[in-house]
């Protein structure tokens, strides 16, 4: 018995030694195959083309992209990483940031040239440094003052030219509607989409007074229902105007953006991205514009609210780090930025980038950057609030609720239940 | 004819129990038998084994997960006691949840049956193609509920295939926010359900029929049984154990529905079709209460076992033999 233990064990060891021999080991550059998650799936032409030249660049190294479903990333993300499957390099939504670092999921960065390209920017900076370190970097910025796109030739046949007060918007909606199409449109089935549109009307509100209205929520200043008592009544006019309808309700994001096209609705508030979709690109013979929503003023300025948005950071368990942080380097090395950013139609708040805008945005892009009428605030002023994404899915859901004939004081009331289920886990840092 | 009874035929099991021990103990003492039973337990190791991972440990871990606060994901989490049970007995979209799932369970039931029966007691004749009405009839359930959801969401959207036909063969008096009207939704959601589920209650059934024996059904008919009455009081009798299985996979899964609700409408409009399922996924991945969460889906495995016993209780004392 003992003799052919020995033996198996002899024979294992002969194996393992040649096997080890016929097959020197590989370096850390061949064949290593890095995973690279991401929830946008209007930008998958402009990151495969970054993945791709990455793959040029590193011969070995394939990089496979992983699109979740935006609205279920976090749901889809958090199993995987606390099962082990982590993908080496990730993007997650600034929700997700500093909850990832307090679990030890995301790598330290800190010192990597890919995160120096935020150091044009302190705000942004500061958007990531949890106790002086830094875990992962910005990719996309975000301005909480959407475009809204509309046909030029269709409002130069109604007579109508883009709206500079809230009058004039109601005028031309109006004009829309005795037209028979629908003067808003939302992909409502997607409740974010609502965001697009009511983010701006809620941080207008605020701004003024709280520079940071998260901030202030987190410290009991005000309470949710206050913070979005405006801008609920606001929809709940919308609705009742007939200005948004029953048709916002359930149709999905992708079909919204194909209605517009279509010509059945006049004005379609969307990210800044919308240019870059199949289906907007699909479109030959259209002349799109856009315009910033005419806001709430306040001293004859509208507060506007930046941030970020789509951030890259390396898991700590990573079994090529040395990829992942080619990769990450690579992402962020700002010639790859500025392709990304222009291919995804995307922009940046990190200056000297150098991103070409997309035409069709340029109207939004100025009106955002005249001084005179608008004041930017970032998102972290006076301290890193992270609300947990449950509060911010019950905001965009009263919206479809008001739509299916709930009331605004209805749904604050709803607000305030649900943001004591959750506020336990905001995560508040200086 | 003498019909034999099985203790006619099994006389050790009139024995008394010291005999009945002795057999047994000098069968274990024959290695023929122990390899037998050593051979079984080897063929049912993996799948035993399986079982404890997939099914019992994440049962054990529920239980102990209840009885915390964890968010679902950190390594850290402190015990609350009852709280989380106390919780779901409390809490209004708990509630709301609940009462949509009894809602859509007992309809989907009510209305799966109306379907069902007649269909099943038509296509068990002789009716002629009934072999493709009854694939056709069957499909759907052959469908993910995923893909089915998909499907309906693009009908029955407010500018959906549904109301555009509705409006082009003038019947747009009908047009309705099918998955947008919080009155309307449940109502949709049994529809989809019925129609999806019918077809496998109804061969279920069907098979019932086609197995009561033909003198049975003569003889009744001989005795002047016809239509309703003798469905009443031959067929339903004798396909009892049939509606028992049919409704017994019926309530399990109605009152397990979470894949419509959220292909469909999220839960919404107005959380008017959260669901028990629903919520607890919710819970558990949305609002970060794994804890909360598993507290809910002990409490509602209790319900659901509870419901399905007196249901089978209740339908098996309707069983006949013959």
């Amino acid at each position: 018995m003992f003799k052919k233990a020995r033996l198996l064990l002899t024979t294992l060891v002969v194996l393992l030694i040649t096997h080890a021999g016929l097959h020197p080991r590989v370096s850390a550059a061949q064949n290593v195959t890095l995973t690279y998650t991401t929830w946008k799936t209007e930008i998958s032409t402009a990151i495969t083309k970054t993945l791709d030249a990455f793959m040029l660049q590193n011969p070995g190294v394939t990089v496979e992209l992983q699109i979740l479903d935006g609205s279920t990333y976090d749901q889809l993300l958090k199993p995987r990483i606390i099962g082990g499957d982590a993908p080496d390099v990730m993007a997650f939504m600034p929700s997700q940031y500093a909850a990832f670092v307090k679990e030890g999921w995301l790598l330290d960065v800190t010192d990597l040239p890919g995160t120096k390209i935020m150091n044009d920017s302190q705000p942004v900076v500061d958007s990531y440094a949890i106790d002086g370190k830094i875990y992962g970097a910005m990719v996309d910025g975000s301005i909480n003052a959407f475009p809204i796109y509309y046909d030029k030739q269709y409002f130069e046949k109604l007579g109508v030219t883009p709206p500079t007060t809230l009058e004039e918007f109601y005028a031309v909606a109006e004009k829309i509607k005795a037209d028979g199409r629908e003067p808003l449109v939302f992909g409502g089935k997607d409740t974010w989409t609502f965001n697009t549109l009511m983010d701006g009307v809620r941080n207008s509100e605020w701004l003024a007074k709280y520079p940071n209205p998260d901030l202030a929520l987190a410290n009991g200043e005000v309470t949710a229902s206050e913070l979005n008592a405006a801008s609920m009544a606001f929809f709940e006019d919308l609705v009742k105007r007939g200005i948004v309808t029953k048709t916002s309700l359930t149709m999905p994001y992708s079909q919204s953006i194909q209605y517009f096209l279509d010509g059945k609705a006049g004005m379609f508030p969307q990210g800044p991205w919308l240019p870059s979709t199949d289906e907007f690109k699909a479109v030959t013979d259209g002349d799109f514009g856009t315009f910033l929503f005419p806001y709430n003023k306040v001293d004859g300025k509208t507060f506007v609210l930046v941030g970020t948005d789509l951030g890259i950071g390396i898991s700590s368990t990573t079994k090529f780090p040395e990829e992942a942080k080619a990769l990450y380097n690579f992402l962020l090395e700002k010639s790859n930025l500025r392709t990304y950013l222009e291919d995804a139609s995307s922009y940046t708040i990190i200056p000297g980038i150098g991103a070409k805008t997309n035409p069709i945005l340029t109207d939004w892009v100025n009106a955002i950057y005249d001084v005179d009428a608008y004041t930017l605030s970032f998102g972290t002023a006076g301290g890193r609030v992270t609300l947990p994404g449950a509060y911010g899915n019950a905001i965009i859901t009263s919206y479809a609720n008001i739509l299916a004939g709930s009331t605004a004081e209805e749904e604050l009331k709803r607000l305030d239940e649900e943001f004591e289920k959750v506020k336990s886990q905001i995560i508040v840092s200086q | 004819m003498r019909v034999t009874s099985l203790s006619d035929r099994s006389p050790a099991s009139q024995s008394v129990s010291g005999s009945t021990v002795k057999r047994k103990s000098s069968r274990w003492s024959s290695p023929l038998y122990r390899q037998e039973i050593f051979t079984a337990l080897i063929a049912l190791t993996p799948a035993l084994l399986l079982f404890m991972i997939f099914l019992y440990y994440p049962l054990v871990m529920t239980l102990r997960y209840s009885f915390t606060d964890w968010n679902g994901f950190s390594r850290t989490f402190n015990n609350v006691g009852f709280d989380n049970f106390l919780k779901v007995f409390s809490e209004r979209s708990t509630l709301n949840a609940f009462g949509n799932t009894i809602y859509l369970a007992f309809f989907m039931q009510v209305v799966g049956m109306l379907i069902q029966f007649p269909l099943a007691v038509l296509l068990a004749g002789k009716m002629r193609g009934r072999g493709i009405v009854k694939a056709v009839l069957y499909i759907p359930a052959l469908l993910s509920p995923l893909i089915v959801g998909v499907i309906w969401s693009s009908f029955l959207q407010y500018t959906g295939i549904v109301n555009e036909v509705l409006k082009v063969t003038g019947l747009g008096f009908l047009v309705s926010d099918w998955l947008g009207d919080p009155d309307l939704v449940k109502n949709t959601l049994v529809a989809i359900n019925t129609w999806q589920y019918s077809g496998l209650g109804m061969v279920i059934i069907i098979a019932a029929i086609n197995g009561i024996p033909e003198e049975i059904v003569e003889a009744a008919t001989l005795e002047g049984a016809r239509g309703f009455t003798k469905f009443r009081r031959i067929t339903l009798p004798l396909i009892m154990p049939a509606v028992t299985i049919s409704l017994f996979l019926g309530i399990t899964g109605s009152l397990k529905i979470f894949e419509l609700p959220f292909i469909l409408t999220r839960g919404g409009p107005r959380e008017a079709s959260t669901t028990m399922i629903y919520s607890i996924y919710d819970n558990a991945f949305q609002y970060q209460r794994a804890g909360l969460s598993s507290a809910m889906g002990l409490v509602f495995f209790i319900f659901i076992a509870a419901v399905t016993i007196i249901q089978l209780w209740l339908t098996r004392k309707k069983e006949v033999e013959f």
